[in-house]
């Protein structure tokens, strides 16, 4: 499970692709299995029957066109995917169709629920929502007492189909609903996060980006890493991407434009697709990895390799990129800190010790902050 | 007062401005900035710059900065490493930065300060936490979990000593009392995107929102917050402003794409009121200058900070329409402009003046309403005076004749083959003349011109002598053209915008509606000049295709304005593109449909493409059906002989037209025409009704039903023989039976002769057979 062993390339589909079934992964999940695993996000993706779970999952994650979703058939049992084999964050979707009661004794909730960190539930915007907010209801109930840090994400889904106004009524109407079925039921601390998603649009890969955001602990170290780099380097606004699944993982802390980033991530399908036809190399994606796109309106998208998951996208205008030795330079001190970041994370976990990690961090931050602005 | 627009460059970029309490002081912060300047009426002169020296620090690279609304030595900024620094200007060197809050964990975007405590100030950051710092004290007082991802903004409200609102990019905004920490006081979900900036109201208490979603929308906070008005611009919001001493007006700029600064009034979201287009990049920070409403303040991504005077910003709403126009269901057109200010360069009074003779004309002020810029419009109604028509009148025009007269009159006298094409358009023009139908005379008139004297070859030799005939009244019209004519042409084509035009409709729906002098509209489809507002030079016109064709395809149709516009739209382009270029290129530039974009390439090519007239053919045909005149256009279809295939039209339409007129003709009666039409029919679903059975199967007496066995007489229902008797002497009829259609009784003919020569009602069940 760890990354090291995983020898996919990142723009092909996992050979194990399909539903493996429930109890040949299960003891995979096990948390704490590897230290590796560690370091990555684990998400459970849950939701009525016909929410569109498995577009979400084919769209963010298997390259579908949004289209082609129309045809997948539904998912009719409890079926479990894992998609851990190419991608910074670590998936595990959950089918709950209406007709099974998860509480039955064979749903092993400890370990399902134990192992995750970020539970979407995913609301199907177009249909009435009332059974789904029942089931979500109960399930935020069951996975809370199971594990108490688990974050609750909703995706409004499907929100394409309706219209500017009806979103915002039905966002505030499930929000309102499900907050008064939580404190009913006593649970007033829970904070839910809402998402008004669609596959049609890049809105999923945002939604994504903000769940995935919350569970890596070295969040604000990459945002600080980035605000850092961003200034000196004259770039107006740069994504660390996880390249995959294109969604981001970090970015500095200017407001994300939508168009900036479906941009980018029309960048990253371009390099990966590019690459993979010319590339003598087996993998699409690796330490080479560079890309630079010029646009017409005097501005260039730039992309580089960070490690194996990851690539910094960044968008400049041409007169900045000048001075490109500079811009490459700050990226190498960037990605060193980046790569520190993430082994400091990883020996910490395998020493077990409590250092504060935090406050090395920031060491690594404000060394590799100097020797950005030294350069500037 | 006038300022000069004043303007510096700054090193590096700007992310905030703000202005001292005083308003002598402006403090620009950026990630690599942070300014104090002053201003006067020259311009701007630096104060201090806080980033002297090498102390390059991560804690200097501000998102946001506010001045103490006590002490004019005092501001705050938020740095993008979560760091709150609070700095004295007034001090020298490193203790400029008097104190440090470390406390957010990501970036801090927003700080202010609270209006009447001086030492208190809050902050918003990425973390979704708000904290509020005494500065008396090196520790935050409170912290204020919002629960949301990112807080972007946050204000002090100035209605309420303790209240602050806070916006976060989960699209919801939050009110918070100071004093209570552990959960806000409201909370609703305001767009559905990320909320990126908030501004109180001054003096109401209204709370802007402005957002990724690209709206501006201002809440009533009293009570449950209600949604009072929403502004929809082009672009994401990045901060909205309310301009002081004007209770409507607010600034705002965006944070990608436009790089204007807008002054709105809400209550007309679409239009801004005023825009600054001064800055070559994105504008991050706006302020009023104090409460001069007159000046704002500004910097931008562009490295620059400017002072706008208002008397130089531009106008968009000025140069929107104030005018709307809009046909009724009888040709009517109700018109409705702006008197006020505008009113001597508007087109709706130079309209109605030169006009006035024309028309009757009837006014109506419209009352006072609540759209502020309707209480000082007015609406005219034109109503369509025969007389004026444009065309000669016949003797029979004086009274209109019915309809079905026009129709057998030119069922009976159209013709359809027999000559050359050029004379039987133009003997149809005349019939149709003669019947009043003026459109389906210059369509005869046109099709003369193109496919009269050469079948196939309308282009060149056609265009040109087409061309000629129009040069007298095209030079006439160039020079006459008065230099607000186009002006009043792409007035009365577009659209003002969303209200104004609403607001039309409706006084026109119910003007027509307490009109009975409308009615008398129907027959006669007015080609109503005043519209085109060239009714100098329509009196010149007589008779000319061009001019009347154009009218009436515009005017006359209840249906597809646009589409009948299309077409003389390009007409006229293609007489002007011929001989005059010069006069052409101040002709077209402005000439109205802006939708068709083919009307500006036609005229660019030097070498004028071939035009075919066939789609606009087509069109008129299908705009004469959808009036009701299936006849006209039949007629001229089939007129056309081998050239119909040229127009666009499908089979299956014309099939039907033919079944339509062809029942048409029925009805009234003209079986000789209904005959010859179905035999010029190239269709054969058309043509096999000639050869369908001609028999007529009588009716039972008894039972009403159809005798339709091999057996006339005998009805199976009944199971009887009666119908075969006479109904006069109770024979069975052997011979001629005659019958009536009414009540299916019928016998001897020379019995019912006999019996019909003194009665009027049928012998058997009294009906009232209409014998003949």
């Amino acid at each position: 499970m760890s990354y090291d062993d995983d020898d996919y390339p990142a723009d092909t589909f996992p050979k194990d692709f399909g539903y493996g079934t429930y109890n040949q992964d299960g003891l995979e999940m096990e948390p704490n299995s590897t230290g590796s695993s560690e370091t990555k996000p684990r998400i459970l993706l849950m939701g009525l029957r016909r929410s569109g779970k498995s577009s979400i999952q084919k769209v963010v994650f298997h390259k579908m066109s949004p289209n082609e979703t129309l045809f997948l058939e539904s998912t009719s049992k409890i079926v479990k995917d894992d998609i851990n084999n190419s991608s910074f964050v670590q998936f595990q979707i959950w089918d709950f169709p209406g007709q099974i009661d998860f509480i039955e004794p064979t749903f092993d909730s400890d370990m399902i629920f134990g192992g995750c960190g970020a539970l979407v539930f995913v609301i199907d915007a177009k249909d009435d929502y009332n059974e789904a907010l029942t089931k979500f209801k109960n399930t935020v109930i069951k996975a809370y007492k199971v594990n108490q840090r688990i974050k609750f994400e909703v995706f409004i889904h499907k929100v394409d189909g309706i219209s500017d106004d009806s979103k915002m009524e039905s966002q505030r109407d499930i929000h309102q609903r499900s907050s008064d079925d939580l404190s009913e039921a006593g649970l007033n601390q829970i904070h839910l996060s809402f998402h008004l998603t669609s596959i049609y649009d890049h809105s999923i890969f945002e939604a994504f980006s903000k769940v995935v955001q919350k569970l890596i602990p070295q969040l604000p170290t990459l945002e600080n890493l980035l605000n850092i780099f961003i200034p000196n380097s004259g770039i107006e606004k740069a994504f660390l991407f996880d390249v995959v699944s294109k969604i981001y993982i970090a970015t500095d802390s200017s407001p994300v434009d939508m168009q900036t980033y479906e941009l980018c991530c029309d960048m990253i399908d371009v390099v990966i697709d590019l690459s993979s036809i010319y590339s003598s190399e087996e993998t699409a994606f690796d330490s080479g990895s560079s890309s630079l796109i010029k646009l017409n309106n005097n501005t260039i998208l730039y992309l580089r390799e960070v490690n194996k998951f990851l690539a910094l996208v960044c968008i400049l205008r041409e007169e900045n990129f000048n001075r490109q030795g500079v811009i490459d330079y700050n990226f190498i001190c960037f990605r060193d800190a980046i790569s520190e970041v993430f082994e400091l994370r990883l020996r910490q976990k395998q020493l077990e010790n409590n250092e504060d990690e935090d406050l090395a961090d920031e060491h690594t931050l404000m060394r590799h902050g100097n020797d950005a602005a030294v350069v500037t | 007062m006038r300022f000069p627009d004043a303007r510096i460059c700054m090193e590096g970029h700007a992310n905030a401005l703000a202005l001292s309490k005083d308003n002598a002081l402006i403090a620009v912060a950026g990630r690599s900035l942070l300014k104090v300047y002053s201003i006067d009426d020259y311009g701007f002169r630096e104060v201090c710059n806080m980033r002297g020296g090498k102390n390059q620090n991560l804690s200097y690279s501000s998102n946001d900065v506010a001045w103490s609304t006590m002490d004019c030595n005092l501001l705050a900024t938020a740095a993008t490493n979560g760091v709150v620094s609070v700095w004295d200007h007034s001090k020298c060197g490193r203790q400029k930065q008097v104190l440090v809050y470390n406390e957010h964990e990501r970036t801090a975007h927003t700080v202010t300060f609270h209006s009447s405590e001086p030492n208190i100030l809050i902050s918003g950051s990425q973390d979704g936490t708000i904290k509020c710092f005494d500065i008396r004290s090196d520790k935050s007082v409170n912290t204020y979990f919002s629960n949301s991802e990112s807080v972007r903004d946050v204000k002090f409200s100035p209605h309420a000593q303790n209240i602050f609102s806070a916006v976060s990019e989960n699209g919801t905004v939050q009110l918070w009392d100071m004093r209570k920490w552990d959960k806000c006081m409201v909370q609703f979900t305001a767009h559905y995107g990320p909320v990126y900036t908030c501004d109180w109201h001054p003096t109401r208490n209204w709370l802007a929102t402005g957002s990724r979603d690209k709206q501006i929308k201002v809440w009533d906070m009293d009570g449950r917050p209600g949604l009072e008005y929403t502004i929809h611009t082009i672009a994401v919001v990045g901060r909205v402003k309310w301009r002081p001493e004007r209770t409507y007006h607010i600034a705002s700029c965006a944070l990608v794409v436009d790089y204007s600064i807008h002054v709105w009034d809400i209550r007309r979201p679409y239009i801004p009121f005023a825009s600054f287009n001064e800055h070559t990049n994105v504008t991050t920070g706006i302020a009023w200058l104090g409460n001069d409403s007159h000046c704002l303040l500004s910097t931008s991504k562009d490295s620059t900070l400017h002072k706008h005077a208002f008397e130089d910003a531009t106008r968009p709403a000025l140069k929107a329409n104030a005018q709307g126009a809009s046909l009724g269901r009888y040709g009517d057109i109700s018109f409705a402009n702006k008197i006020k200010e505008y009113a001597p360069k508007t087109s709706g009074v130079s309209n109605t003046k030169t006009s006035s003779s024309f028309i009757n004309r009837r006014k109506s002020i419209v009352a006072g309403s609540i759209q502020f810029h309707l209480d000082h419009s007015r609406m005219y109604k034109f109503m369509v005076k025969d007389a004026f028509s444009g065309f000669p009148l016949n003797e029979s025009d004086s009274k209109p004749r019915q309809e079905h007269e026009c129709f057998i009159g030119c069922a009976r006298e159209l013709i359809m083959s027999g000559k050359k094409l050029a004379e039987l358009c133009e003997h149809n023009s005349e019939v149709s003349k003669k019947y009043g139908r003026h459109n389906a005379t210059t369509l005869w008139n046109f099709l003369k011109l193109f496919y009269g004297s050469n079948h196939f070859e309308p282009p060149f030799e056609h265009r040109s002598s087409f061309s000629n005939q129009k040069n007298p009244i095209n030079q006439r019209r160039a020079t006459q053209v008065p230099s607000d004519w186009p002006q009043q042409r792409s007035d009365l084509s577009q659209d003002l915008n969303g209200n104004a035009q609403e607001a039309t409709h409706e006084i026109d729906a119910a003007n027509e509606d307490d009109d009975p002098l409308g009615g008398s509209g129907v027959e006669h489809p007015p080609t109503s000049s005043v519209i085109l507002s060239e009714t100098q030079i329509i009196s010149e016109i007589n008779f000319d295709n061009f001019e009347l064709l154009r009218n009436g395809f515009i005017y006359v149709g209840p249906t597809d304005a646009a589409k009948a516009l299309a077409f003389p739209a390009l007409h006229h382009d293609v007489q002007a593109a011929r001989p005059q270029l010069e006069i052409k290129a101040s002709d077209h530039e402005k000439s109205p449909p802006p939708h068709v974009p083919t009307v500006l390439k036609v005229s660019h090519v030097p070498p004028i493409p071939m035009w075919e007239p066939h789609k606009f053919v087509a069109d008129a045909l299908m705009l004469l059906n959808d009036v009701g005149d299936v006849q006209t256009a039949l007629t001229v279809i089939i007129s056309l002989g081998e050239a119909r295939k040229l127009l666009p039209l499908e089979d299956t339409l014309v099939e039907h037209w033919f079944h339509t007129y062809v029942d048409q003709l029925h009805r009234y009666e003209l079986w000789n025409e209904a005959c010859e039409v179905i035999n010029r029919s190239w269709l054969r679903s058309v043509q096999q009704l000639n050869q369908q059975s001609t028999a007529m199967h009588t009716n039972c007496g008894d039972c009403g039903r159809q005798l339709s066995n091999k057996v006339g007489w005998y009805c199976d229902k009944c199971k009887s023989m009666q119908s075969a008797k006479c109904c006069v002497c109770g024979l069975i009829v052997r011979g001629v039976y005659a019958w009536c259609q009414g009540c299916s009784h019928g016998g001897h003919i020379e019995h019912l002769q006999k019996y019909f020569a003194k009665h009027s009602k049928c012998p058997k069940c009294g009906h009232l057979c209409a014998y003949s």
